[in-house]
């Protein structure tokens, strides 16, 4: 009984995440997946280097 | 034992419908704390969808026949002159209460956020409603795994831990004695 709950809350999470990064995605909004983004177009994480040798 | 005589196990569709609510209730407020900070869109959109699992509940319950397990669980111990509470009914009767508290903490939690998102509401009571929130969530799973666990013991373990009858005149009798 516990895993099915357990199980039931995962798969709701899932499916009204995606859901509300779909309406984000729409409404224009920030979402973590265009911050990633923009993250990564900015530069940021590893193996920047802005040396030229 | 003398449990709740108008409640009945539930039926395959009605626990089906039942964890189905569960489990719309529990993700959406998930991804709802989760995006808290990071996504303002897709914190709405939980939310909406807390708020609407929390409708959703409370049309069923007004809607549910006397004694149906889809109806309002009750809060108050049996009348005096049922005889002596038994484990289970204690228990369901914390269950309740529990859940109780939860969904009366989740709904002004959700209603405080609308409130602050359509009429520009002050903030900081969903915030501070929102963050109180996990502590009665980790209380409310604690309970149900430590009832699932003695429940799945051989009968008579949850009779050694609590002393059976719960409430019962012999054990009144034997603590006012010390």
């Amino acid at each position: 009984m516990i895993t099915r709950t357990v199980l039931m809350t995962l798969v709701f999470a899932v499916v009204i995440g995606c859901g509300a990064a779909a309406f984000a995605l729409m409404n224009g909004g920030s979402s973590s997946i265009s911050y990633a983004s923009s993250f990564s177009r900015d530069g940021g994480g590893e193996g920047h280097d802005d040396h030229d040798d | 034992m003398s449990d709740n005589p108008t409640s009945r196990k539930p039926g395959k569709v009605e626990l089906s419908f039942l964890m189905g609510w569960h489990g719309l209730l529990s993700g959406a407020f998930l991804i709802a704390y989760v995006t808290g900070e990071a996504s303002y869109a897709m914190h709405v959109f939980s939310g909406v969808m807390v708020l609407l699992a929390l409708g959703i509940r409370l049309l069923v319950g007004l809607g549910a026949p006397k004694g149906s397990p889809l109806g309002f669980p009750t809060l108050s111990l049996p009348p005096a002159g049922q005889g002596v509470l038994g484990i289970r009914a204690v228990q369901r009767l914390i269950n309740n209460w529990m859940a109780a508290a939860l969904l009366v903490m989740i709904s002004l939690a959700a209603l405080s956020g609308w409130l602050a998102h359509d009429i520009g509401m002050e903030g900081g009571l969903h915030e501070a409603l929102a963050q109180a929130t996990p502590a009665l969530i980790f209380a409310h799973i604690a309970l149900a795994v430590a009832f699932h666990a003695l429940k799945a013991r051989p009968s008579g373990t949850a009779t050694r831990f609590f002393g059976s009858p719960v409430l019962s005149q012999r054990t009144r009798n034997k603590y006012s004695e010390k």
